[in-house]
């Protein structure tokens, strides 16, 4: 029980104790050890951190532009001079992975905070508010959470035409509710614990509790769930991209490039196999962080 | 006897051998023949049809005076000849003789009176108004005989009445109006009959057995099934769901013919509609025509098509067929791009600018094209923000001008008498796609010039000014074509695939196609 309780505490709290340097140590090893013995987070963290870095240095890694056409080169299976081969326009595939790592971080990216702020507000005025507040707010959730997800980004996406932008912020509201439960269940779980019935005796505000007291016992699964929806957010760009309603051209989103490889599938199939490799290995990094994390953080399945 | 049996036996073994050879190779009767078609028509009523698809449909079911024939030139269809007169302002339609609506009564003058009527009536919404503005009055003369009376002399009026490139200009009987203005089931005179149109599904028709030429059709059925996507259309004919499909990519049909799948015929003949690109005239920036040239000197041609159509893509400065005579030697733009530039700078855009250019999501040729014109036109300053949506939201922007720079196809022509005209004047019928704002009295006067010229050359000279305005002034600038390749069953008999796909022709088409299985 003690074990427990320090390990999940000693991920918890981000001060050190003012007394006990070598305790700080020896929590930060446990921690350690607890994340090196947990293989799902090491190699969907090794995926994760690969995608970032290469969307990050992109220019760096890549010597074509992504959207440059070369018609002479069409259809080119992969060779020395384009690692990948090449698209029917001629544009390197190698080039335009790597860019769409980082169309991809950035959908990813805005949709999660665009879900994990709205979520986060609405969950935490539902849940420590509660009453009419939470009713309202709750049902309006339960009316997006009604949609399939997939559809209603594409009728979000329509009703605003389809960019970068409009597609990242409507995938993040179609998640808001999903954070949000998960932020008001969290609220509700410590709302009626006496520290916080303490802290409303002496007077602090509702806003106060929830930043101070409240709000980092929520962090945990916020953060687990933002990186499950990170992958499905890459997901939907991608699926939206494929069927046509995403990022408009020529943005180098892995979804678009494995759209145009169906139509001239017999003519080079290589178009179709680096999207399609790429967008499965992401989606499966994330996953396995976001699951990684999950054991991590949660005190009942320590093991 | 015996000495009988061996001449007997090898004459039998003579007649068997020859006798199989003869008779495959007459035509079987019977079966049902599916095809596949990209888009679905918008209703039933012919004289309503707006699309390609709508023509192509129709065709099987009812016929016209004129007739586009296999290589897009007009024949005579249900008008066995016509003849102008007091310089084409009067043109007489004799009409043949032998044909009987699909409902038993006779096909008469009458009935091709009642049909432009209708057309004409504002309150019928026909697409082929515009075309028949020019007609001011009819006369039936006898049971087969019609004259037509025009505002204006106009040379071309016989090729108004058909189309090389899309829909047919249909008669069809009186009686298939229902009370309240609307067809349900087009009468018609064609080689088969309507049997029902499930929209998004099918379209489907049976066999005229009074069709006017003898012997045909050998089919007993029709059925038009509708499946957007072209990969999946390959896909169904190569599983044998379907016999017969057209418009498909050219990229895939051009690999497959190296090694052609067993038991398809595949077939590059047919062309698409010519691409072209058009500008809204009435607001900035391309109200100046230099920033029109601009973009005329800032593409590739050859690429665009090829491109989207392959090797065998034709850039086109007109949207006439191959065969046509009408074509005229007109010098094509040439990619400039400091020229472009140039013109930007005099246009007062010295750091190039921004153009939204809208298109159709739906054909991918249009698609692949604007995303090519959007690379090209990056080198000469110009950005391009492709607006994509899905067809009838595309065509009802256009309609209400509130476009910068579009992207569509326009089917191609045998003759110019509707293809200018309609489109660079500004009471024309296509005039909404330079937003009716372009209007140079110079091209107007030609393309008058060229309706009332009885003798060819002058005609083709006045068409040849014509077009060398329109090349230089840019309100659209054409692209070109390639193959909208086909492919069957080889089962699939005497199919001659038509230049732009068209069902019916009246020496070639689907009244003389059976199936050998």
């Amino acid at each position: 029980m003690t074990q427990i309780n320090s390990a999940y505490a000693g991920f918890q709290e981000n001060q050190p104790r003012a007394d006990e340097d070598g305790g700080k140590v020896k929590r930060g090893s446990l921690l350690w050890a607890r994340i090196s013995s947990n293989k799902m987070l090491i190699i969907g963290g090794i995926v994760v951190i690969f995608f970032l870095f290469i969307a990050f240095f992109a220019p760096l890694i890549t010597q074509y532009s992504p959207t440059k056409m070369d018609f002479r080169a069409k259809f080119a299976p992969p060779s020395a001079e384009h690692l990948m081969g090449t698209d029917h326009f001629g544009r390197d595939t190698y080039t335009r992975i790597v860019y769409g790592a980082r169309v991809s971080f950035q959908v990813g990216l805005v949709a999660v905070s665009i879900g994990l702020i709205g979520g986060l507000i609405f969950g935490a005025v539902a849940g420590y508010v509660g009453g009419i507040a939470d009713d309202i707010l709750m049902r309006m959730m339960d009316a997006l959470l009604a949609f399939p997800p997939l559809l209603l980004a594409i009728g979000l996406v329509a009703s605003m035409g389809p960019s970068l932008k409009t597609v990242s912020i409507s995938i993040g509201v179609v998640y808001i509710p999903r954070f949000a439960r998960v932020m008001r269940s969290s609220v509700l779980a410590e709302k009626e614990k006496e520290y916080v019935e303490a802290a409303r005796a002496i007077g602090q505000s509702g806003f106060k509790i929830l930043m101070k007291h409240i709000g980092p016992s929520t962090i945990s699964p916020m953060i687990v769930l933002a990186t499950i929806i990170f992958a499905l957010a890459i997901i939907i760009e991608a699926t939206l991209s494929f069927l046509g309603v995403g990022l408009p051209p020529p943005a180098p989103s892995w979804g678009t490039m494995l759209d145009e490889s169906r139509r001239y599938l017999s003519v080079s199939a290589w178009m179709a196999v680096f999207p399609g490799i790429t967008i499965s290995i992401a989606v499966l990094g994330f996953n396995m962080v976001g699951d990684g994390l999950r054991d991590l953080l949660d005190p009942r399945s320590y093991n | 006897m015996k000495k009988l049996a061996t001449p007997i036996l090898a004459l039998a073994v003579v007649i068997l051998i020859t006798f199989p050879s003869v008779s495959t190779g007459a035509p079987k009767y019977g079966g049902t023949f599916i095809t596949g078609e990209a888009a679905d028509l918008n209703n039933v009523d012919p004289h309503r049809g707006v699309t390609k698809i709508s023509g192509k449909a129709f065709s099987l079911v009812c016929e016209n005076l004129v007739i586009s024939e296999r290589d897009g030139a007009p024949g005579p269809g249900l008008a066995e000849s016509w003849e102008l007169s007091e310089g084409g302002k009067v043109w007489t339609f004799h009409l043949r003789q032998d044909v009987k609506w699909h409902n038993g009564k006779d096909f008469t003058a009458d009935d091709v009176k009642w049909n432009f009527e209708r057309m004409l009536d504002p309150k019928t919404g026909s697409p082929w108004r515009g075309r028949f503005a020019v007609i001011e009055s009819m006369q039936v003369l006898d049971p087969h005989t019609i004259k037509f009376q025009l505002k204006n002399p106009s040379v071309g009026f016989p090729a108004t009445m058909y189309s090389a490139g899309s829909a047919q200009v249909p008669m069809v009987a009186p009686e298939s109006v229902n009370a309240d203005g609307t067809v349900t089931h087009p009468i018609g005179t064609g080689p088969f009959e309507f049997v029902e149109w499930k929209p998004k599904e099918y379209f489907k028709v049976k066999k005229n057995k009074n069709y006017r030429v003898k012997d045909l059709p050998y089919l007993d059925e029709i059925i038009v099934k509708i499946i957007p996507d072209e990969t999946v259309r390959l896909a169904a004919l190569q599983s044998g769901e379907l016999d017969y499909t057209d418009n498909l990519g050219s990229y895939q049909v051009e690999k497959m013919a190296k090694n052609p799948p067993k038991g398809v015929v595949l077939n590059m003949e047919t062309l698409s509609s010519t691409l072209f690109l058009h500008f809204n005239a009435g607001q900035p920036p391309f109200n100046d025509v230099r920033v029109r040239q601009a973009v005329a000197y800032g593409i590739n041609k050859k690429e665009i098509v090829e491109s989207v159509y392959g090797e065998r893509s034709m850039p086109q400065n007109q949207p006439l067929v191959p065969a046509s005579t009408w074509k005229v030697d007109v010098p094509d733009v040439e990619r400039d791009v400091a020229k472009a530039k140039l013109l930007l700078k005099e246009a007062g855009y010295p750091q190039g600018l921004d153009v939204t250019l809208s298109t159709a999501t739906d054909y991918w040729q249009y698609m692949v094209a604007v995303q090519v014109v959007q690379e090209q036109l990056k080198e000469v300053g110009i950005n391009i923000i492709i607006d994509a949506s899905d067809w009838p939201t595309y065509v009802g922007k256009c309609l209400k001008g509130a476009f910068v720079m579009g992207l569509a196809g326009w089917p191609m022509d045998y003759d110019p008498v509707f293809t200018y005209a309609p489109c660079f004047t500004p009471q024309g019928a296509y005039a909404f796609l330079t937003a009716k704002a372009y209007d140079n009295p110079e091209l107007t006067e030609s393309l008058q010039q060229a309706d009332a010229a009885v003798i060819a050359a002058d005609r083709k000279k006045f068409f040849a000014d014509a077009v060398k305005i329109i090349v230089n002034d840019a309100p659209w600038v054409y692209l070109g074509v390639g193959p909208a390749p086909t492919a069957q069953g080889s089962y699939v008999k005497d199919l001659q695939p038509h230049i732009s796909g068209l069902y019916v022709a009246p020496k070639s088409g689907f009244q003389y196609v059976w199936l050998d299985k």
